[in-house]
């Protein structure tokens, strides 16, 4: 680190990070937003991440589109996350600044819980998926034999 | 009773287009696809993410896409086939007003959209048990796909009027719904100033934003009613040129158009 990074870092206050939500719920495909302050003296980039509890794989591009956001030097900075809840499970979802100059600064998390929901189930669909093409089918054959004669 | 002219006609291609012509045979194929469908949405684990209210919208839009090509299918058949086919001046001499003829064509090529309606009605019910989904979409593909499939079937018609070949108008109405279809498939369309106004003037957009808003949205039948100006505005507009240009349409020309 050269003096100037250094004087910089001394002379500039911690930034911090500060979320709307301690813990949510969700139910699966469910979109959230959270929002953050960012209080920032220098520019940045912030960053969101989600970190499931229960070890399941998470692939942040399915959760969000958007994970990076710029941060502008000397304001409270309120930035909105929008996510979808794309695994069951819990998970902790956190905003990560990176700035211009000193130490990554994490926000709190947010503990978001995901539950699954009921999906389509096999049993109602398989019947009338296989009766409405056969009776249709049937009635076409019928009428052009009836036709034919 | 007597019946109206236009209604004797509708009545003749309803038979024929029902009766031993292509009819049964699309709406058999329609199904097969909503079986397809139907059976991927309820088993599929891909598509597990699809809420049932979503699962509803999806068969509504895609009934209504391809009820509405069945029905430009059939209208772009409507004039140019009986000319292709050389039943055109049987046709004329029949003691009907040429503007019945078309009226009455118009009026059997929406009774395909309708029959597509009438089959998509039991695959709804099977996605939208639980959460009270099959009504309101039934109803919804009755009102806004009704007016959806009589501008369209109302632009193939008087494309099929308008020219002697049978492949003209149907690659004209098939390049039609492929260019109105083709913004829909644009998943942040809506949420921009232009794909607004996009979506609002394409009558096929405007009516699948509107019916997803209500069936997943579960917003109110009245709040983005302004969206249905563009199917409507097209069905009333579409309809008054068949009745308007009917006569001008049904004329035999030489050579191919």
């Amino acid at each position: 680190m050269n003096a100037l990074s250094l004087l910089a870092a001394v002379l500039l206050s911690n930034p911090t990070i500060t979320m709307n939500h301690d813990q949510l719920t969700a139910v699966i495909g469910q979109t959230l937003t959270v929002e953050s302050v960012v209080s920032s003296d220098q520019p940045g980039i912030a960053h969101i991440n989600v970190v499931s509890l229960d070890g399941v794989y998470v692939d942040l591009e399915d959760w969000s589109q958007d994970v990076t956001q710029r941060v502008p030097a000397g304001t409270d900075t309120q930035l909105d996350w929008e996510f979808q809840a794309v695994n069951p499970g819990h998970f902790a979802v956190y905003v990560v600044l990176i700035p211009q100059n000193g130490p990554l600064v994490a926000s709190p998390p947010v503990h978001v819980t995901v539950s699954r929901r009921e999906t389509l189930d096999t049993g109602g669909a398989l019947p009338v998926a296989i009766a409405v093409p056969t009776l249709l089918g049937a009635a076409t054959l019928i009428g052009r034999r009836r036709t034919a004669k | 009773m007597t019946r109206s002219r236009w209604e004797v006609v509708a009545d003749q291609e309803c038979r024929d287009l029902w009766i031993g012509g292509r009819g049964p045979v699309l709406v058999f194929g329609f199904s097969v696809l909503l079986s397809a469908m139907t059976y991927l949405a309820a088993t599929n684990q891909a598509m597990n993410f699809l809420e049932q209210r979503e699962a509803v919208n999806l068969m509504v839009q895609v009934g209504l896409a391809v009820g509405v090509l069945l029905t430009v299918v059939v209208s772009a058949d409507a004039l140019s086939g009986e000319r292709e086919r050389g039943t055109f001046e049987g046709l004329l001499l029949t003691p009907v007003s040429r503007r019945a003829i078309v009226i009455g064509k118009l009026v059997a090529a929406s009774t395909m959209w309708l029959a597509c309606l009438v089959v998509t009605t039991p695959y709804l019910w099977v996605l939208g048990r639980g959460v009270s989904g099959a009504g309101p979409a039934a109803l919804l593909g009755l009102t806004v796909g009704t007016l959806v499939a009589l501008g369209l079937g109302g632009i193939a018609l008087l494309i099929s009027g308008g020219t002697n070949s049978n492949k003209t108008s149907l690659a004209c109405g098939l390049l039609l719904l492929l260019v109105l279809f083709a913004p829909t498939q644009l998943p942040a369309l809506p949420k921009t100033g232009v794909g607004e106004v996009i979506t609002r003037i394409n009558p096929i957009g405007s009516a699948l934003h509107y019916i997803s808003q209500i069936l997943v949205s579960r917003r109110g039948w009245t709040h983005d009613l302004s969206y249905l100006a563009s199917p409507a505005v097209i069905a009333t507009a579409v309809t008054a040129a068949v009745i308007v240009a009917g006569p001008r349409l049904v004329r035999l020309t030489a050579g191919l158009r």
